[in-house]
């Protein structure tokens, strides 16, 4: 039993969450350490994106009726854990491969592993507020707008600076690079969506053939 | 293969349909067919913007039919005024206006008498008429002016278009809709954009008034910028939309509505189809239901959206629009929920072709169809009641009455939301703050569960106070206990140590 425990306190992952809280106060040493002092764990990083995805599903649930505007009969889980999941990897892909090609030192491990650690305010925050939602009426809800502002703002704030320690880049720089990440998620979704539609057009035309020839033989 | 065996899936189901129909049918010969005609289409939007069935608040109580009359064929009639038991029906394209008297109880319905060119009123194409102090004010668009006579139909006196600098004189004056409240005649003329015409009893001019706001943004502005003067000219020059309607309702205010607007100006907000204009001119119309005031919140991008073309308020505060649209009349309490939607083009009973105005007898709402030339009266249903009683007693503060009959209502329609924010609001009101939440939840009125659930959790910790009282007298009682122990502890410590110093001497 003891062992267990023993197990799971010296575990990486573990030693990682440790150090994402010292990341998110220290962005700067806390990101640079990151990558190369080899301070951050990947499994560290899932752990972190994954409750990232399960605190969206708590607030769909547990949030306040006042602060929450949602329309049952629409809500999949699917869609609320894909629309984070998707445009993430896509935003690592995409960065990956323009930093890539313009001297970013970091590697796609990298680069997953430290917007993944920058998400650790959101989960935290996002709690917070779930709890905060149902104290407070809705006179009161500045509270609950500034802690959302703030759990975002602290986010994006740390992708850039992780961004920025990984690669070793300028701050015009990270923000060039992420402008142009975002730009490459557009094209890379523009490319899928060709792909499949192109696809489904093969398929259709494959089996209208098919079709077409059992009509003629028989 | 596959289409076949859907076929017969059909087929087979649409038997099995037939069947259980005549069945039906042989059990319940009555009830099977009894499709009352005299039931319209009935439904409100819930907190989601989703149209909701409803129980018919209204129904048809009877139609006044012109053609019984043998006056001869009605041509566009477009003005409909109820005072008392008589309704004045403006018979615009053969410039006349016709009185009945309607008896208010069973809606039997005569002739009173034609005003116009016969009995010494020369009207040209009047569009409203309205009566206040044993006066009849007609808007004789026709002949450019207002013309007021006395009961006997003698000409009182005439209102052509004021000798002012602020009325534009190249355009004609031709007074459409008017009303009058507070010893005033507000007039809406045909290309009058600063707002209503407002004069007195005596025929002087008073000045504008209530215009609706100028909608000008930076797009516009922008646009504006580039464009060339001759560019410019042909752009649409920034005015207020001219109102369509005016009525007084019950407190004396105007209700005015317009139709000049696009489908995006509704959806972004800016335009207004109906405002309550108070002594100032400025809007008071108040909107707290879960929809704004604009009639549909959803059309198909042929027809557009609702377009407002008369209001008739009741006693009650309530207010109906008719929509010329879609032919539907929807109704309004005084914070803006929407208490139904009923009617629609057709021609069955209690649907119309092309209805052009609407007027209250009591809380009767008669509606003229310019094109069958009927006037259609509705009349609450007893569920109709039920509501309308249940928003009175609220209004009244008859509370525990209101939640009773909101009870009924509730036991009648579950879908709809005003019942569940009736009692939600009546036990607000009663100290249940707790049941409140959870009808106040059901139908979505946030600003009132904000209100019970302020209450709520002051009461909750009122009650549970003491579990803080006792956990932090434990926490004294402890840190307390550990002084005292600790410094006992600590005496008997030096007096060991001393005794142990002690023995070594």
């Amino acid at each position: 039993m003891k062992r267990v425990w023993n197990r799971i306190k010296n575990s990486k992952i573990l030693a990682g969450l440790r150090y994402a809280r010292y990341v998110i106060f220290h962005p700067f040493d806390g990101f640079w350490d990151l990558t190369h002092a080899n301070e951050g764990s990947l499994g560290a990083a899932n752990v972190i994106i994954f409750l990232t995805l399960a605190v969206r599903l708590v607030r769909l649930r547990f949030t306040g009726f006042m602060f929450l505007d949602i329309y049952w009969p629409e809500v999949s889980v699917w869609t609320e854990t894909l629309t984070i999941l998707v445009p993430l990897l896509l935003f690592c892909i995409s960065n990956w491969a323009i930093t890539t090609l313009f001297d970013g030192k970091g590697t796609f491990k990298h680069i997953y592993m430290g917007v993944g650690y920058a998400l650790t305010p959101y989960p935290i925050i996002q709690l917070i507020m779930v709890i905060l939602s149902n104290l407070v009426t809705s006179d009161e809800g500045v509270f609950y707008s500034v802690l959302n502002g703030l759990s975002l703002g602290w986010c994006a704030f740390l992708i850039i600076i992780a961004l920025m320690m990984i690669h070793v880049y300028s701050l015009g720089r990270t923000i060039l690079s992420t402008l142009a990440s975002i730009l490459g998620m557009l094209i890379i979704m523009l490319i899928c969506l060709g792909f499949f539609s192109m696809l489904s057009e093969a398929i259709a035309f494959v089996g209208s053939l098919i079709r077409e020839i059992q009509i003629r033989v028989y | 293969m596959f289409f076949k065996a859907s076929k017969t899936g059909l087929t087979v189901r649409l038997m099995s349909a037939l069947l259980a129909f005549l069945t039906l049918l042989v059990l319940f010969p009555e009830k099977a067919l009894a499709v009352d005609t005299e039931l319209t289409y009935s439904y409100v939007y819930d907190a989601w913007g989703t149209a909701v069935d409803i129980p018919d608040t209204y129904c048809v109580g009877a139609q006044i039919d012109t053609g019984t009359l043998d006056i001869g064929q009605l041509n566009a009639p477009s003005g409909l005024y109820v005072s008392g038991g008589r309704v004045f029906i403006c018979d615009t394209g053969n410039n006349r206006i016709i009185e009945l008297a309607v008896n208010e109880k069973d809606y039997t319905y005569s002739l009173k008498r034609i005003i116009g060119a016969e009995t010494g009123a020369a009207l040209s194409q009047p569009t409203d008429i309205c009566l206040s102090d044993g006066l009849l004010i007609i808007a004789d668009g026709g002949n450019n002016r207002v013309l007021i006579l006395d009961e006997d139909l003698n000409q009182v006196r005439e209102i052509h278009r004021p000798d002012s600098a602020t009325v534009d004189s190249t355009v004609p004056f031709v007074p459409q809709k008017l009303s009058v409240t507070a010893g005033h005649i507000y007039i809406q003329a045909k290309s009058v954009n600063k707002g209503l015409m407002e004069f007195d009893l005596s025929g002087e001019f008073l000045g504008y008034f209530g215009a609706s706001p100028v909608k000008f943004d930076w797009q516009d502005y922008f646009w504006k910028l580039l464009a060339t003067d001759e560019q410019r000219a042909a752009m649409n020059s920034f005015v207020p939309t001219e109102y369509n309607n005016v009525s007084v309702d019950d407190e004396g205010f105007l209700m005015v509505s317009n139709s000049i607007f696009t489908a995006a100006e509704l959806r972004d907000g800016s335009a207004e189809p109906v405002r309550r204009l108070n002594l100032k001119g400025t809007d008071i119309l108040i909107e707290n239901g879960n929809q704004r005031v604009i009639g549909d919140i959803t059309w198909d991008y042929a027809t557009g959206p609702s377009r407002i073309v008369d209001i008739a308020a009741l006693d009650d505060n309530s207010y109906y629009i008719l929509d010329s649209t879609r032919g539907r009349i929807f109704g309004y309490d005084e914070q803006g929920n929407m208490l139904c939607a009923f009617g629609g083009l057709g021609t069955r009973k209690g649907y119309f072709s092309s209805p052009s105005a609407m007027d209250n007898m009591g809380r009767d709402l008669l509606v003229l169809d310019s094109q069958s030339a009927l006037v259609t009266v509705f009349t609450f249903t007893d569920f109709g009641k039920l509501v309308s009683a249940a928003i009175g007693n609220y209004n009244d503060g008859h509370y525990a009455e209101s939640g009773k009959l909101w009870r009924q209502v509730l036991g009648i329609a579950g879908n709809y939301e005003m019942a569940w924010d009736g009692i939600g609001k009546v036990m607000l009101r009663e100290g249940d703050y707790e049941s409140a939440l959870q009808y106040l939840k059901y139908a979505s009125d946030e600003y009132y569960y904000s209100k019970a659930w302020k209450l709520y959790r002051k009461q909750w910790i009122e009650e549970h106070i003491w579990i803080a009282v006792v956990l932090i007298g434990a926490l004294l009682a402890f840190i307390f206990i550990k002084k005292v122990t600790g410094s006992v502890k600590g005496r008997i410590d030096t007096y060991e140590t001393r005794m142990e110093s002690h023995k070594k001497l």
